[in-house]
């Protein structure tokens, strides 16, 4: 109720339906004419149960709810059967939800139509290169899974600054892209993308900057502009929740459809300090170490938006039987989301804490010591780099 | 399939409307208020939902409401700045508040 002008008196035909401190009229309607207006926001968290308000109005309308997940999927495939038509079109696997999903919805639209590729950076998390492997490779020779691992990691070579990581991995991402397309683009006329609709929707200035501005598109590492392919973006205008419930009903497996964000830089900027394949390989462990204890606690999914470990480009020490130690940090980053700005740190119970420590120092070579970070966003951002 | 159309005027909350909408199992998109309206229209909606904004209905430029919601003959829900669009539109006062 924050808003500085208000209705003073109401037209003709309109009764007050809610009122407040401060505010005679909060909300007025006519019946009869069906229009009912809210001075206050029903659609935030916080107003009390203001977001069971607009269900009301829908069911006052007499709007049908038929946005079923099925129903959107088979009204999906059914569309990009008749933009394709009987030519051939390419995509690209990200190992996000976003891409698995358009793929999976591309593939019983298209068939031998429709050719895919993964590009394994080296830089993902423990099992999800085989997870999108084994999703996919029912397409057999019309998928292929790109190892450039060996390629990324030569760029990563002795780079200790963030923004150089990104800088690196962004190039190498489009000339592997580039290469991978034009092997496959021999015919094909359509490119399939995981764009979604925050991504593409119509943003409104207020009334004094009149533009309406549109968001461009995010291509998939940077589409060189010659290859000349039409897009096919099946969600474009499907919210991420709803890409998930998509993800379900034609059957993805929960690993996919339930992957939590994952930034395109991967695990590079999860490992602080210079990226060798035996710290990568140590930063997995324990990360695995931390997915599993979670997930196994029921929390990755219900009350965790993000849950990773990041490994410090610090050593400190430790003892270990009878001998000192002088190994590397470990910090457990856990956060939920409460909006699409913030989050808070998760409470992870102690005793889960205390076992996903124990296990990472006993089990990961070369860790000696694990720390849980404890602080909320802003004013830390939920990755470390 | 039944959908809603949801008129942004300048809102941080217009994509919240929308998951709002979605979550009841009805399909909905976002336009600008100041849309083409026959892209609007084409799509038949059942309903419109009118976003909060950041203007004063009263300021020079403010954005207005287009015609065809009233005409359409839908069930329309105003929210905040979309409350007092419809509340001056429709014949009755709108002042600053206190």
């Amino acid at each position: 109720m924050s808003h500085g002008d208000q209705v003073r008196s109401l037209p003709p035909g309109f009764v007050c339906s809610a009122s407040g401190e401060g505010c005679a009229f909060a909300a007025m309607e006519n019946v009869a004419e069906r229009i009912f207006a809210l001075q206050f926001h029903p659609e935030v968290e916080h107003t009390p149960n203001g977001p069971q308000i607009p269900g009301k109005f829908l069911a006052l309308a007499g709007v049908r709810a038929e946005w079923e997940p099925e129903a959107i999927a088979d009204g999906l495939v059914a569309q990009i059967r008749t933009q394709v038509g009987s030519q051939r079109a390419i995509a690209a696997l990200s190992g996000g939800v976003d891409s698995a999903v358009a793929v999976a919805l591309a593939q019983p639209a298209l068939g031998d139509q429709l050719d895919c590729f993964y590009v394994d950076t080296g830089l993902m998390r423990a099992n999800a290169t085989a997870e999108v492997v084994a999703a996919f490779q029912d397409l057999g020779s019309h998928f292929s899974a790109v190892d450039a691992s060996a390629e990324f990691l030569a760029d990563l070579q002795a780079v200790v600054d963030p923004e150089e990581k990104r800088r690196r991995i962004g190039a190498r991402f489009i000339r592997v892209f580039e290469r991978e397309a034009r092997r496959l683009e021999a015919g094909a006329k359509f490119l399939v993308q995981g764009t979604i609709y925050p991504d593409v929707v119509e943003s409104s200035g207020s009334g004094r900057e009149q533009a309406a501005k549109i968001k461009t598109h995010h291509n998939v590492g940077g589409l060189p502009p010659d290859l000349d392919l039409q897009l096919v973006e099946p969600l474009r205008f499907l919210f991420k929740d709803e890409v998930r419930k998509v993800g379900s009903a034609i059957g993805l497996p929960d690993s996919l459809v339930w992957r939590q964000p994952f930034p395109g830089h991967g695990l590079a900027i999860r490992c602080l300090g210079s990226v060798t394949p035996e710290r990568l390989a140590t930063l997995r462990a324990a990360d695995a170490i931390m997915r599993a204890e979670l997930a196994g606690g029921r929390l990755e999914r219900i009350a965790a938006s993000q849950a990773f470990a990041v490994l410090l480009p610090v050593k400190s020490v430790g003892v270990m039987g009878d001998s000192r130690t002088h190994d590397e940090v470990v910090a457990l980053r856990c956060v939920t989301n409460s909006d699409f700005m913030t989050a808070d740190w998760t409470r992870v119970p102690y005793e889960l804490l205390a076992t996903i420590s124990s296990r990472i120092v006993n089990e990961v070579p070369g860790i000696n010591r694990v720390v849980y970070d404890i602080t909320s966003k802003p004013p830390a951002t939920i990755e470390w780099e | 399939m039944d959908m809603v159309v949801i008129l942004d005027f300048g809102s941080q909350y217009a994509q919240l409307i929308a998951r709002r909408v979605r979550e009841h199992n009805t399909y909905c998109e976002l336009f600008a208020w100041n849309a083409d309206p026959r892209r609007v229209l084409a799509l038949r909606p059942k309903a419109f939902i009118l976003s909060g904004g950041p203007d004063s209905v009263y300021a020079a430029g403010a954005a207005t409401l287009p015609d065809y919601v009233l005409a359409a003959g839908v069930p329309v829900l105003g929210i905040c700045y979309g409350m007092q669009l419809l509340a001056r539109t429709l014949g009755g006062d709108v002042r600053p508040g206190q």
